[in-house]
């Protein structure tokens, strides 16, 4: 009785619990990041990435209860994923010479681990906790972030992991060329949010333009770092479990020629 | 790394990487400071500057935990128990499963 009763506990209990505080608590300071700050997008346009969001989260979250039947072992995958998502966007990283902080967003990784659809509502929860308890991002600019760093993160990080295996590239690189593109395109996103809700009467390219070249002090150099780690980690994942990835995106792990014994 | 592919997409990786330093360099004088000063996030040196100048200013969060030493504690405490939810996952997703094959052989 005992045991079972440990048993559900593990099961039920520690592995929701766990990973749900573990993204309530992680919080450095709310100002080291590209959410968007609550109250500084118009409704109007609030409103246009909240629908833009809630498409995808719909998507994702179909996806997730398709995928959790079919694939035993997802749900370790998505508490990783979860968990490192939610760690990596709110670490602020300084970047020496531009003499400021941001950080990675940690999509493009959780893209690769567990498909983009999912990714995106995995960000989606990091972002909405963050929004609600630690002071960074907003409720009503929480829309927005998600286009950003949850969707966009993601399918750009997705895509170029894809892209980048379609060309025989090796495990790591793919993954490198994900992060750093993924963690740019997120950026270029909140510019492109920021400079359509707020260019007025000036240009909305030419503010695009000057938030974008704001941003490229300091998210350029975590572009690479961002590139490391989702290489690092999912050379990792494929050396020690090949399965895991093969299963998520089969075509992305044809066998490839290989000079390495062993794989990529 | 025989493969065209291979020597092509990882050539580009170096050209992406070479251009980022380059503009991380050369732009990180316009770098704008906020009122964080130094070591400040881009939050509040590019989006919330952008946002005042275009006559937005942000509002409070609706659960201010920004008090005293009380995100301190949400941080210290966060670290913990987020480190412990990654370590968790990652040994039932890796270890155990290695060690699992390594019984089995």
């Amino acid at each position: 009785m005992l045991n079972k009763s440990a048993h559900w506990l593990r099961n039920h209990i520690v592995l929701t619990l766990v990973p749900v505080l573990g993204l309530l608590f992680l919080c450095p300071t709310p100002a080291y990041a590209m959410h968007i700050t609550e109250g500084i997008l118009p409704a109007n346009w609030a409103a246009i990435w909240y629908v833009i969001a809630i498409i995808f989260l719909v998507i994702g979250i179909w996806v997730i209860r398709k995928r959790t039947k079919e694939v035993r072992g997802l749900v370790p995958l998505l508490g990783v994923a979860g968990a490192v998502i939610f760690l990596i966007s709110v670490f602020p990283v300084p970047v020496p010479v531009a003499g400021s902080c941001s950080h990675p967003c940690g999509t493009p990784l959780g893209a690769i681990l567990v498909g983009p659809f999912i990714s995106t509502v995995l960000g989606a929860l990091a972002l909405l906790i963050q929004a609600l308890f630690l002071a960074h991002g907003g409720i009503s600019t929480w829309g927005a972030n998600i286009v950003s760093m949850a969707l966009v993160g993601s399918f750009a990080g997705f895509g170029a992991f894809i892209l980048f295996r379609r060309f025989n590239a090796p495990i790591f690189v793919a993954a490198f060329a994900a992060g750093l593109l993924g963690d740019w395109a997120t950026y270029a996103t909140t510019s492109f949010e920021l400079a359509s809700a707020l260019h007025g009467t000036s240009s909305l390219w030419g503010m695009f333009g000057a938030i974008a070249v704001a941003f490229a002090p300091t998210q350029l150099p975590l572009g690479i770092l961002e590139g490391l780690f989702t290489g690092g980690v999912v050379t990792l994942v494929y050396q020690r479990r090949p399965e895991l990835l093969s299963r998520i995106i089969p075509k992305a792990f044809k066998p490839v020629p290989s000079t390495v014994k062993g794989g990529d | 790394m025989k493969s065209p592919g291979k020597i092509i997409t990882t050539g580009i990786v170096v050209v992406f990487v070479a251009l980022a330093v380059w503009g991380w360099l050369a732009l990180s004088r316009q770098a704008p400071e906020g009122d964080e000063g130094p070591w400040g996030g881009v939050d509040v040196n590019v989006i919330e500057k952008y946002a005042v100048d275009a006559g937005r200013e942000p509002r409070e969060p609706f659960i201010n935990t920004d008090q005293g030493d009380l995100l301190l504690f949400v941080f210290a405490f966060g670290g913990a128990v987020g480190g412990f939810a990654a370590g968790y996952y990652w040994r039932r997703l890796i270890a155990e499963k290695t060690e699992r094959r390594r019984d089995a052989t």
